[in-house]
């Protein structure tokens, strides 16, 4: 069916437009502002930080904040950690998600829909309940204390994953697979040739949604991973102020900023990608 | 020309390997034991022996740290010394899981965050180092044996004491300056010095309460309720607790109890001479409350000696105040093996290393290095002198101050009670309303009492 | 056989390969745990020593437990507060976005982008901005209003209402579907609304409201479900505290598994939250087919 004109509200009156202008562009200042914030604090002298009454912007910019962090913690190997651990497990995840979505969209095969309906029914399941049995497990086996319990589930997939591209590869014409039938491929071919190529929007915003957890966990780390030159930069940096007798809030927010900004970069060079995927799955971000 | 049969294949190849390693990587763990076993066995040999030193993280500490695990190295060039470093506020949690996964570390101080030698101890995780102390130790020889006794239970020792802090009263010399008045006393006797007199001093120098900008606060302490209560005599547990370690029923309602829980609450709300709850828990977010110079006395231990040299005021330590039965907490840290320690005498070795005394021995470096209180009592002259000069008092008068201590001192709760970290936390968190003036001493015992009897510490 | 059976065959077997991470991971990973969970959640076990079934003692426990009972009603306080707070900036946001204006697609962005940062930086950040001395919220409300700000986290009454608010800029992520599910609504409703003279107001209320309302209820279950198992917020910046007052769920099951080792009586307390969450679900889903219209279809 061919789609519908969508709505979008159009002409306003002029009283309206100023009130909708400010509303959305003071917003976006509230927003902002805690990012603001955080870059204004840490280019600033910790004298100035507990300066009354309090200043908006830092008097000369202490660049030197953002060297002394790196001598303080180990926060050059936690980013280097952070960095690896989640570029493995963001492919591993989206790899063998994309491999079973495919299965799920394309194939046909006894208890398909049923093995659908656990993929679905795992997500509603909070993690808190295979926590222990998990842990359990990777202690028997000697894992603690390495990233192996982080890595290795990463191989097998996500259940969100897996609905997100499921949904995606849903809405790919059939008729290619019919091409490539006639040409003589197998299902290999379909996936390699056919499916990934098309579904690069998936697999950006799949891939970024792995990637923000995945950076921003806190748990799994906490649980698993015990010296400190293994931690990823979210479980260093919940250390970081463990080096102070008072805590440098000009430092600490400078080590933050570090923190988040490989996030933030990567956010704004795939955007364009990842909300086009947010769009076409109507999934949650 | 390319033949797309095969390259099915392979690509199904490729596939299946890929999911068959998963399958290897997931579930493959039966034939996981053995393996370790050879590798012990490998190990066992004349190669190079890996033991692990674990340690909570601590910038002051660290130059000592790689001091230590080098040249204990150098002269030991068949072990290789691993250091793991712990942040503080995982310390506990992550040594009883790496226990009970059977992966301690080899060489470890029990006591270094809120809970202690007691619980590891029940653990069973401690190893027995009789044998080795009866087979001769050069380096124990100036060791006083009241400090060694301390971790002897039932005729064996469990740990060699690295560092005895005591605790003092902190103060402010700049506050004290600004307002005038004399500092406080180096003489634990001196009966005139007592919580009155504190409170007269700390109404003095306390001003601006209530402005969150400006307030400088008499008097604060970093000490937990329970040890609140020990230095007016009292006890909130029985003393069973702490010679077996099982809390058991706490013992909460004594007179004195109340009286010095009252007195701390009264400091707060009616003379308005120590910060309230909310105040601490803001500044805590800060840092040390001392640090901030905004209190003028301030009870802590001996660690605040080394972590105090970066204050930007001038600072001394004098007696806490004088109460009938007055006891303060001493926290005499050992060394301990891990009872399941795959090279028994090569941790021994190394802490034999870390408790030498001698001039760049460990527990010399530890005391000159770090700024920590020597266990070993060949060092406590080299301590006096070392300590009187860094923060500008007579030895004489340092020392008076820290034996005062010793004498009216006893273990700290951590270090006997089983799982205190839990007990610690939940004494802190019941009592918030109590410091914020939002309920009575009688009304928060008997809510901590109540959270302390469901958390089932005993299961 | 015909040739048509072993296509179907190869088909399958391939079908098998390609799923084979993923239900070797439910095996392992999923399945197996959640038996297992459930029959530790009958155990006394403190890893060291073998697990001692107890029956159903660890149940009755919880039931008795004064912190089980304050750690689940702080964790629901939160939750109600939560949810409707962020439905609400999000669903604002998101309607106030729809319309046609400059530098749409930059706004978007701009209002996206905080939500992708979350964890412990934004919780040092948040405890910084809220820090009742030096923070900058309680200096303006000082320096420009003369009010003495509250103690935000520090204080038992607002630490629960702080965590709430710190969600304010994670509400992107709500606001990015909600937007999805807004431009795919037809104009031909709203025109007609128009000519009979209905106002802005109306039309949302009337139209926008009912139209999406499936997407109100998938963002709220999975609010819910977000908001059921806060962690970091508080062990950043809390501790749990004051007074108990953040200690969430999480937070007490993650003190009695990995600080007391007390793994059946864990497993207890999570299989209690996974049947919270999925009664509160149930409860949603049922609660909610009065008011959610599913009879208009986007395709």
């Amino acid at each position: 069916m061919k789609p519908k004109k969508s709505y979008n509200p159009g002409d306003m009156r002029p009283v309206n437009k100023v009130i909708l202008y400010v509303l959305l562009y003071g917003g976006v200042l509230l927003f902002a502002f805690p990012l603001f914030w955080m870059l204004s604090t840490s280019l600033k002298t910790i004298a100035e930080i507990h300066r009354v009454p309090m200043t908006w912007f830092p008097g000369r910019l202490q660049w030197s904040n953002f060297r002394q962090i790196f001598i303080d913690a180990p926060l050059g190997r936690f980013l280097w950690n952070s960095v690896w651990y989640s570029a493995v497990t963001v492919a591993a995840v989206v790899f063998t998600s994309a491999m079973a979505a495919f299965a799920f969209a394309r194939l046909r095969a006894r208890g398909s829909l049923l093995l659908f309906g656990l993929v679905l029914s795992t997500m509603m399941i909070p993690s808190q309940v295979t926590l222990i049995p998990q842990y359990l497990l990777f202690t028997k086996l000697h894992w603690t204390g390495t990233y192996l319990p982080l890595v290795i589930p990463a191989f097998t997939a996500s259940s969100f994953t897996i609905f997100l591209m499921r949904q995606f590869y849903l809405g790919i014409s059939k008729e290619l697979d019919e091409a490539v039938k006639i040409d003589g491929g197998g299902q290999f071919t379909m996936f390699f040739r056919i499916l990934i190529p098309l579904s690069k929007p998936a697999f950006a915003t799949a891939a970024i949604l792995e990637l923000i957890s995945r950076w921003n966990d806190l748990f799994g780390p906490l649980i698993y991973l015990n010296d400190m030159n293994k931690y990823p930069v979210s479980l260093g940096l919940a250390n970081f102020t463990a080096a102070y007798g008072a805590t440098p809030w000009n430092l600490l927010m400078a080590a933050s900023l570090v923190a988040i900004l490989p996030l933030l970069l990567i956010f704004f060079f795939a955007q364009k990608y990842f909300i086009q995927g947010i769009v076409i799955t109507g999934s949650k971000g | 020309m390319k033949n797309p049969l095969t390259k099915n294949r392979f690509l199904m190849s490729v596939l299946l390997l890929f999911s068959l390693s998963t399958v290897l990587a997931a579930c493959g763990s039966a034939d996981d034991s053995n393996h370790t076993a050879t590798a012990d066995a490998k190990s066992n040999g004349k190669e190079k022996v890996e033991i692990v030193w674990m340690m909570a993280t601590d910038p002051d500490k660290k130059a000592w740290q790689d001091a230590m695990v080098s040249t204990f190295e150098e002269s030991h060039p068949n072990v290789k010394v691993r250091l793991e470093n712990i942040p503080y506020d995982q310390f506990d949690q992550k040594l009883a899981t790496l226990i009970a996964s059977g992966n301690a570390p080899d060489v470890w101080n029990p006591n270094q965050a809120d809970s202690g030698f007691a619980t590891y101890m029940k653990m069973g995780a401690l190893k027995d180092l009789t044998p080795y102390i009866d087979k001769g130790a050069p380096e124990l020889k100036t060791m006083d044996p009241n400090l060694l006794n301390i971790y002897k239970i039932d005729g064996k020792y469990y740990g060699v004491p690295l560092v005895s802090n005591a605790t003092y009263l902190y103060y402010n010399k700049d506050l004290f300056d600004a307002a005038g008045i004399p500092y406080p006393t180096t003489d634990w006797d001196d009966k005139s010095w007592n919580f009155d007199t504190m409170l007269e001093t700390a109404k003095k120098l306390s001003h601006d309460v209530g402005d969150a900008r400006k307030q400088v606060f008499g008097f604060s302490s970093a000490l937990s309720a329970n040890e609140m209560t020990w230095l007016f005599g009292g006890d909130m547990f029985k003393p069973e607790a702490y010679t077996t370690g099982v809390l058991g029923e706490p013992d909460l309602m004594k007179p004195l109890n109340i009286e010095a829980l009252q007195f701390n609450v009264d400091l707060i709300h009616k003379y308005k001479v120590a910060p309230d709850a909310e105040t601490v828990a803001a500044s805590a977010q800060l840092g040390d409350p001392f640090l901030t110079g905004k209190v003028g006395m301030y009870i802590s231990g001996g660690w605040g000696l080394g972590s105090y040299k970066k204050a930007d005021f001038k600072w001394g330590v004098a007696a806490v105040p004088y109460h009938e039965g007055r006891k303060v907490p001493l926290y005499v840290d050992p060394w301990s093996i891990s009872a399941t320690s795959k090279h028994p005498d090569e941790a021994w070795e190394f802490v034999r290393h870390l408790a030498n005394p001698a001039e760049d021995g460990g527990a010399y470096r530890y005391m000159n290095d770090v700024g920590r209180t020597p266990a070993d009592s060949g060092l406590f002259k080299l301590w006096y002198d070392k300590m009187g000069g860094e923060i500008s008092m007579d030895a004489a008068a340092f020392k008076q101050v820290h034996e005062g201590s010793i004498q009216n001192g006893r273990e700290a709760e951590n270090h006997l009670i089983v799982k205190f970290n839990t007990v610690l936390e939940t004494m802190n968190q019941s009592l918030y309303q109590v410091w914020g003036g939002k309920e009575s001493v009688t009304d928060g015992l008997k809510s901590l009492n109540e959270k302390l009897l469901s958390l089932n510490l005993n299961q | 056989m015909s040739k048509r059976t072993l296509a179907m065959k190869r088909e399958e077997r391939s079908f098998w390969i390609f799923i084979a991470p993923w239900f070797i991971g439910f095996i392992c990973f999923t399945g197996g745990p959640i038996l297992i969970s459930l029959l530790l959640s009958f155990t006394e076990y403190n890893v060291i020593s073998s697990p001692k079934f107890t029956g159903i003692s660890n149940y009755l426990l919880l039931f008795k437990d004064r912190l089980f009972y304050k750690s689940l009603s702080v964790t629901l306080y939160y939750t109600v507060l939560a949810v409707p707070f962020t439905i609400l900036t999000s669903l604002v946001i998101a309607v106030l976005l729809n319309h046609r204006i400059k530098g749409q697609s930059l706004l978007r962005t701009l209002y996206y982008a905080p939500s992708i940062v979350s964890g412990v930086a934004v919780s040092f950040l948040w405890s910084w901005l809220l820090n009742p001395q030096f923070g900058v919220v309680n200096s303006v409300l000082y320096d420009c209003f003369g009010i003495q700000g509250p103690g935000w986290f520090t204080s038992s009454g607002t630490v629960v209402p702080s965590m709430v608010l710190m969600q304010l800029t994670a509400s992107g992520s709500t606001m990015v579907i909600f937007l999805a599910a807004l431009q795919s609504l037809p104009a031909d409703l709203y025109e007609a609304a128009s000519i009979e003279g209905a106002s802005g107001f109306t039309k949302f209320r009337k139209i926008t409201v009912p139209l999406i309302s499936p997407v109100i209820l998938f963002n709220t279950i999975i609010g819910m479900i977000g908001a059921l198992q806060i962690f970091t917020e508080a062990y950043v910046i809390t501790k749990g505290g004051p007074d108990w007052n953040s200690y969430f769920y999480v937070y007490y099951l993650f003190d009695t598994a990995f600080k007391q080792f007390r793994m059946g009586y864990a497993s207890a307390q999570a299989w209690i939250l996974f049947l919270l969450i999925f009664a509160l679900t149930l409860v949603s889903l049922w609660g909610s087919k009065k008011y959610v219209h599913y009879e208009y279809d986007s395709k």
